[in-house]
């Protein structure tokens, strides 16, 4: 353990070091705040939040601050860590999250939501207008033949498929709760939220849950069932800013609390349909309301992106992550497995832990990281770097393990030094399953790394992410493919290195 | 001169080398001779300081010989295995020179001391390109020897290394052995439990059993009057091969 909290801060060191990745934009005149600060706002991963966080990050950027939106980052935890962090200034949440779950440890109810943010040095805007509560529904011509109205009808109904979002299968008001509730009978499994649209227009499954506000529910004519006990809290969607803006930008503040109480259920329902539905871009969804119904200093413009702008900017940041967290596992497995294969005691226990360390479930990392590190490439390099190990440390092991007593005997006989019989005589010979290690971690790599858009790390994931929300072959393709392509042409290059690389004796 | 006085190496119960003591002689090539398991490449072992002693002490030229002696001690002595024990990452050229790289000799150097060395060992300079694999049994036999002299050590090693050779190669490699060990003027140890080709080369032989020292002295001596019952029967199971 004390090994890995060393590698922890050794790579957190290392890469403290690497340039803020802002993709700063040059201030505009008529400064309403001192300009050497960017200001960050986050979102979470579905429609409606990455529709706030626009609205965000476009008023500060229509008032003279410089913005950048940290779109589509993983869950409330991650944006809850990065706030209390500083790592974003500010997000939008809503209170029965905030209540149910992210305070969930303190005794904190609604109405004193505002004294316990202020322990954690956040205050918070009031509510937007919506409250965008769970609900569960189905089908409307469904409902209608088998008679449901309401969530209590469905225990006459005990056969029917329940898929739930993986959120709501585990939160506390969730699905649990509701079961207990209700006293209904049923089993549900967890499912992801944007798929189980298309479950319940496929008639895979039943009953889903959603939120309130979803654009489906009109689009689709979907039946939200009637809540007769009043099982779901309040959802109200505000805005969680650091309190130090009052004072360093006050104006900043200004701007977000001109969106209290100005998104009603049905504006966002609208805005929502518009995103989801009709496939426009939030980031233009937001600036068409802005300039509609506020009164702005300056117009606010959704820029635009082809592909191609996109593929570039999503290659190079994959690739960074890639080839950083690779070349650190490089770098540093390769000693390890020497390690392991030559330090009896710390042999086994190098092993063991690269091995354990394989087993935690990505997503479970990188919730670890992110109140280590923050947001960012960071984390998601050091995750990716401890992934990669694994087989790059073992491979190093296996191979010298494998290397004949006669030979290693034989480079001991000759009279060289220790250093001169690893390297001139056990490395090379090892050289080829070192080499293989490597590519099944570049190949782990490369797909692991999609996951470093859920902290902000950007790359190929972030396409897949948006296409996964939006229902959209082309988007998740537009991440898919290149990351594929790049395996292909790593793999490629690291065939040709060995090519060169390996002497005839040893092919 | 290798001197090995009370010698002794244990694995957990067996006794591999049972209190040694035994002079070398300069520019003589002693045959360690014997069954298999009587130690005596446990012996080889520990006068070049692979494996550590239990008891007593290895000294060559007066120099005591641990396997935490100093590298360079090792330069002393050439070793050559069975199966020649040649790196297959390396062509012949590159075993070869591997120890004279390391200590940075100049390429001119190791080039004209490699000829040198094929000519003695009467391998085709070509050879040398090849990897160990493209080679046969017999060369990469010349090619290890040409390794363990690459320095010109003053003494040479060698554990049954005609060992894994079919006869005819067997044949034509032991008179070209004999023929270097005279030309040399090194203290060689060979290792071998075949009793005629100790005959062929050895001017002393040392027959071992279970660890220890059986008879000791030149050829004629264990042929025509063998100290010991064990001798005897050794001498007379191989008899009719010698020539």
């Amino acid at each position: 353990m004390i090994r890995t909290i060393a590698l922890f801060l050794l790579s957190a060191a290392l890469f403290s070091a690497l340039p803020p990745e802002t993709n700063a934009r040059p201030a505009t005149a008529g400064q309403a705040a001192s300009s050497d600060t960017t200001l960050v706002v986050g979102s979470k991963k579905f429609t409606e939040n990455v529709i706030l966080g626009w609205m965000a990050t476009q008023l500060w950027r229509s008032s003279g601050f410089t913005a950048d939106h940290r779109a589509e980052l993983g869950g409330s935890r991650f944006l809850w860590e990065a706030l209390v962090r500083g790592d974003i200034d500010a997000y939008p949440e809503y209170t029965g999250t905030l209540v149910q779950e992210i305070l969930s440890g303190t005794d904190v109810t609604r109405s004193t939501l505002e004294e316990t943010l202020a322990e954690y040095g956040i205050s918070t805007t009031k509510p937007l207008g919506f409250n965008n509560t769970y609900a569960i529904g189905m089908r409307a011509d469904h409902a209608d033949s088998l008679g449901i109205e309401s969530i209590s009808d469905l225990r006459s109904h005990p056969d029917l498929r329940l898929g739930f979002s993986n959120e709501f299968m585990d939160r506390g008001d969730g699905w649990p709760s509701l079961k207990a509730a209700y006293d209904l009978t049923h089993e549900a499994r967890g499912i992801d939220h944007d798929l189980a649209y298309r479950g319940l227009r496929a008639g895979q499954i039943d009953v889903i849950d959603f939120y309130s506000t979803d654009a489906e529910i009109g689009a689709y004519d979907l039946r939200v069932l009637e809540d007769s006990r009043n099982h779901f809290p309040e959802y109200r969607a505000l805005f969680l800013y650091r309190t130090e803006l009052d004072e360093q930008a006050p104006e900043a503040v200004h701007e977000l609390r001109r969106l209290e109480g100005r998104l009603p259920a049905d504006t966002m329902q609208q805005l929502n349909k518009r995103a989801k539905i009709d496939g426009i871009p939030e980031q233009r969804v937001s600036a068409r309301l802005l300039n509609d119904t506020f009164e702005l200093a300056e117009t606010v413009t959704a820029s635009t992106t082809t592909w191609v702008e996109r593929l570039e900017t999503r290659s190079v940041e994959h690739f960074i992550l890639v080839g950083l967290s690779l070349g650190l596992a490089i770098l540093l497995g390769i000693p390890l497995g020497i390690i392991a294969a030559n330090v009896r005691i710390v042999g086994p226990g190098v092993l063991l832990l690269v091995g354990v360390m394989y087993t935690v479930p990505a997503l479970a990392l990188l919730a670890v990281m992110v109140p280590l590190v923050g947001l960012g490439r960071t984390p998601a390099v050091i995750a990716l770097f401890l992934y990669s190990l694994l087989p790059i440390v073992w491979n190093t092991y296996t191979g010298l393990n494998d290397i004949a007593r006669s030979l290693r005997e034989s480079a001991e006989a000759l009279g060289l030094t220790r250093m001169a019989q690893l390297f001139r005589v056990e490395l090379p010979i090892a050289a080829r399953s070192i080499l293989a290690g490597i590519k099944i971690a570049a190949v782990i790599n490369i797909g692991t790394a999609t996951l470093g858009a859920l902290i902000g790390a950007g790359g190929y994931g972030q396409p897949i992410l948006t296409g996964i929300r939006r229902a959209d072959l082309g988007l998740i393709l537009e991440g898919t493919v290149p990351a594929a392509v790049l395996t292909i042409i790593v793999l490629g290059a690291l065939e040709a290195t060995e090519r060169f690389m390996l002497p005839r004796g040893l092919r | 001169m290798i001197r090995l006085h009370g010698l002794t190496k244990r694995y957990g119960e067996v006794v591999a080398v049972d209190d040694v003591s035994l002079e070398m002689a300069a520019a003589q090539t002693t045959v360690l001779i014997g069954p298999s398991g009587c130690g005596k490449s446990t012996l080889l072992r520990l006068i070049n300081g692979l494996i550590p002693a239990d008891a007593g002490t290895v000294s060559v030229d007066g120099r005591e010989i641990t396997p935490a002696a100093p590298p360079r001690l090792r330069h002393r002595m050439g070793y050559v295995i069975q199966d020649g024990g040649l790196f297959p990452h390396l062509t012949g050229r590159g075993n070869v020179a591997i120890l004279a790289r390391h200590l940075d000799w100049s390429s001119e150097r190791i080039r004209s001391r490699t000829s040198e060395l094929a000519e003695l060992v009467q391998l085709p300079v070509d050879r040398l390109e090849q990897y160990p694999n493209e080679l046969s049994g017999g060369q990469r036999q010349r090619v290890s020897l040409m390794r363990a002299l690459m320095l010109d050590p003053d003494v040479l090693l060698l554990d049954e290394p005609l060992g894994a050779l079919d006869p005819m190669i067997r044949a034509d490699l032991q008179s070209d052995l004999r023929d270097i060990f005279r030309s040399l003027d090194k203290t060689v140890v060979f290792v071998t439990h075949d009793l005629s080709e100790a005959a062929y080369v050895a001017d002393e032989v040392v027959l071992l059993r279970n660890g220890r020292i059986e008879q000791s002295g030149s050829m004629d001596d264990l042929l025509h009057s063998p100290a010991s019952e064990f001798a005897r029967t050794f001498v007379q199971a191989q008899r009719s091969s010698l020539v």
